[in-house]
């Protein structure tokens, strides 16, 4: 399903159905909003084997809707400084999220199943330069602080392509199905498909 | 031109074998090939075989791969920058040393740095990529390293 304009300001007006009068009433707010996407999910849960939620770069209302509609977390993340960076923020703020939501859930005993737990699946790291085969050692030095650090980190990569994906979303469909007949596309194809039976195997 | 024999022996004898072999190499060339030489449209390169190469770099490096995995055992558990540093000068002595072991790390290390930066870049990379990522985390309690693995994704 494809996002659409008219949400352009969705952050905005989720917002102001925030706070409250009382502490009570803010929390109870705050639930309300933040499992807006989780309950119109659970109607048409069953019908999928995957549901993939694409959020912004950021940890706005709209993003936290999405984590706490979530069992796992894909992580995609350039390797260099400030993207590794992030990653750090985001599971900082990721703990924050899920032990508030759930210190406020616990509150009302009839909401007492409704605690979440969403998981860092994996950090997959994207916008790779490729040298005889590897990332350049530059981004593999980024890559490999990350694994040291003890982050589940995939194994495949997403390699750089402007040829192949700046003008993808033009065209609607999956850069896998474009059909390019370039040695390069079939290394970006493979290298996809070996994204995905990773994290396949690792939700199995 | 390729030296044939593997060099074992001191790089004085190399030299000298090197040497030779270019001699013979040169006695072996018709008058044309040598008058191309001296017209400049033909090039003399002397160099040692690849495999050659790698270890005279090796060679290079004074600090064995056993102390350099127990420097990155020491690293891992290290509390501060101010150790880490410590710790790589007490173990690498020479350039070929710190860029050996920034490779090993998968650590980017250019040729063209100083031994200062690459030291820098080192603990940055280690001790201080995992203080700062516990400082976001609000965890200054930071567990060492879980896996050291240095292998890139």
């Amino acid at each position: 399903m494809p996002s659409h304009l008219g949400l352009i300001n969705v952050d905005l007006e989720l917002a102001t159905a925030l706070g409250g009068a009382s502490l009570n009433q803010a929390k109870v707010n705050f639930l309300r909003v933040h499992r807006r996407l989780r309950d119109a999910l659970v109607p048409v849960v069953e019908n999928f084997d995957f549901i993939l939620i694409d959020c912004p770069p950021n940890f706005n209302i709209v993003t936290k809707n999405a984590i706490v509609a979530s069992d796992y977390i894909l992580v995609p993340a350039k390797p260099d400084y400030l993207s590794t960076l992030g990653i750090d923020y985001l599971k900082r703020n990721l703990d924050r999220l899920i032990h508030d939501f759930n210190e406020y859930v616990r509150l009302d005993k009839n909401d007492a199943e409704d605690v979440i737990g969403p998981e860092i699946r994996g950090i997959v790291f994207t916008m790779i330069q490729i040298r005889n085969g590897q990332p350049i050692r530059s981004q593999a030095t980024y890559i490999s602080q990350t694994k040291r650090l003890g982050m589940p980190v995939f194994d495949a990569w997403i390699r750089e392509n402007k040829t192949i994906f700046a003008d993808a979303p033009e065209y609607g469909i999956p850069v896998v199905l474009k059909g390019y007949s370039s040695p390069t596309y079939r290394d970006i194809v493979r290298e996809i498909e070996e994204f995905v039976s990773e994290f396949e195997g690792r939700l199995s | 031109m390729k030296t044939k024999e593997p060099m074992h022996r001191s790089t004085k004898q190399q030299f000298v074998s090197l040497l030779r072999d270019f001699a013979r190499q040169i006695q072996a060339m018709d008058d044309a090939q040598i008058e191309r030489i001296l017209a400049g449209e033909l090039r003399i390169e002397v160099r040692a075989p690849e495999k050659d190469r790698a270890k005279a770099r090796e060679g290079k490096a004074g600090c064995s791969n056993l102390e350099m995995e127990l420097l990155r055992r020491e690293l891992q558990e290290a509390g501060s920058r101010e150790q880490a540093r410590v710790l790589i000068d007490r173990y690498l002595h020479s350039k070929a040393d710190l860029v050996h072991f920034a490779r090993m790390l998968d650590i980017s290390a250019p040729q063209k740095s100083s031994s200062d930066d690459i030291k820098t870049r080192l603990v940055e990379s280690t001790v201080g990529y995992r203080l700062r990522s516990a400082a976001i985390r609000g965890n200054m309690s930071a567990p060492p390293d879980s896996t050291g693995s240095s292998g890139s994704a």
